[in-house]
């Protein structure tokens, strides 16, 4: 449990609420700071407006990173160049530079190298594409040889 | 237009693929990566880019072929099809289902309209459009 002033009012927070309030929610692209929650990828201001009700105005990236950080989840920076992965991406471990490992088998929204989206089926992403005003290469990354057209594996 | 060759997860052999994102129809922002397949005589993509693309199928029969070890039923309209700056159209296949996760561009649709060199040992291919 943490316990937070923000714009004023005291609020309670727990992870596993913010957990399971994310868990239906599509995060919003990621300009520069995320908080990763369940292996997704948020805006930290998006997150705390979720959990507070109040509006973005109302307190700065900053304050909702230091929370967020505080219940325990990691909060980082794009520029840092450490996180290959987009928004609603789950944080890729394999460190492999393009990030698709992490994603085989998914629904993926990819513009250059990055992934700005992940998903269960294609409609999910082109939504949230449009939504978002975005263009990305739209596929499902392979997780298997006969994804790829191959009835081989390179050894 | 050169482009790299897209790298695949280690799972899916590893092996990258000279990928072309193509866009169908009057969508312009979703990119479907195609394998540029030069032994693929019909450029064939799966359906729900049909249905992102709002393209009509319904006065097209289905053509049922094999593909990938299995069996699949395709659809035929011709459609606008664009790559960087280049955009042409074209008989497609939309498919259901579809084994792979890119679509495939081939002769009738797609190298006739374009030479293609394949450079895969610097991990790239060169599309120069042919003069109609």
């Amino acid at each position: 449990m943490t316990v937070a002033t923000v714009a004023g009012h005291r609020y309670e927070f727990d992870a596993s609420t913010v957990e399971s309030l994310l868990e239906s929610v599509d995060p919003e692209p990621i300009v520069e700071h995320y908080v990763v929650v369940s292996g997704r990828r948020f805006p930290p201001k998006q997150v705390l407006a979720l959990l507070t009700g109040l509006d973005r105005a109302d307190f700065t990236t900053h304050q909702a990173r230091a929370i967020l950080r505080r219940l325990g989840f990691g909060v980082h920076r794009r520029s840092q160049g450490a996180d290959p992965g987009g928004a609603g991406a789950p944080a890729s471990t394999t460190g492999d530079p393009s990030g698709l490992e992490a994603h085989a088998g998914r629904w993926v929204a990819q513009v250059g190298s990055e992934i700005v989206y992940a998903a269960d089926d294609p409609g999910s992403v082109t939504r949230w594409l449009r939504r978002h005003g975005r263009r990305a290469r739209v596929w499902r990354v392979p997780a298997n040889p006969g994804d790829a057209g191959s009835m081989l594996s390179s050894p | 237009m050169i482009v790299p060759y897209t790298e695949l997860p280690r799972a899916a052999g590893n092996w990258p693929r000279p990928l072309l994102d193509v866009s169908f129809g009057d969508v312009e922002d979703v990119l479907v990566p195609c394998l540029v397949d030069s032994g693929a005589v019909h450029t064939l993509v799966p359906a729900w880019v049909a249905a992102d693309s709002g393209v009509g199928l319904d006065q097209a029969p289905p053509v049922a072929f094999g593909i990938g070890g299995g069996s699949t039923r395709a659809r035929f309209a011709t459609v606008r099809l664009a790559a960087d700056r280049y955009a042409w159209d074209a008989e497609v296949g939309f498919c259901d289902p579809w084994p792979y996760s890119w679509g495939l561009l081939g002769h009738a649709s797609f190298f006739r309209y374009f030479t293609v060199t394949f450079r895969a040992a610097d991990g790239e291919f060169e599309l120069l459009p042919i003069a109609r």
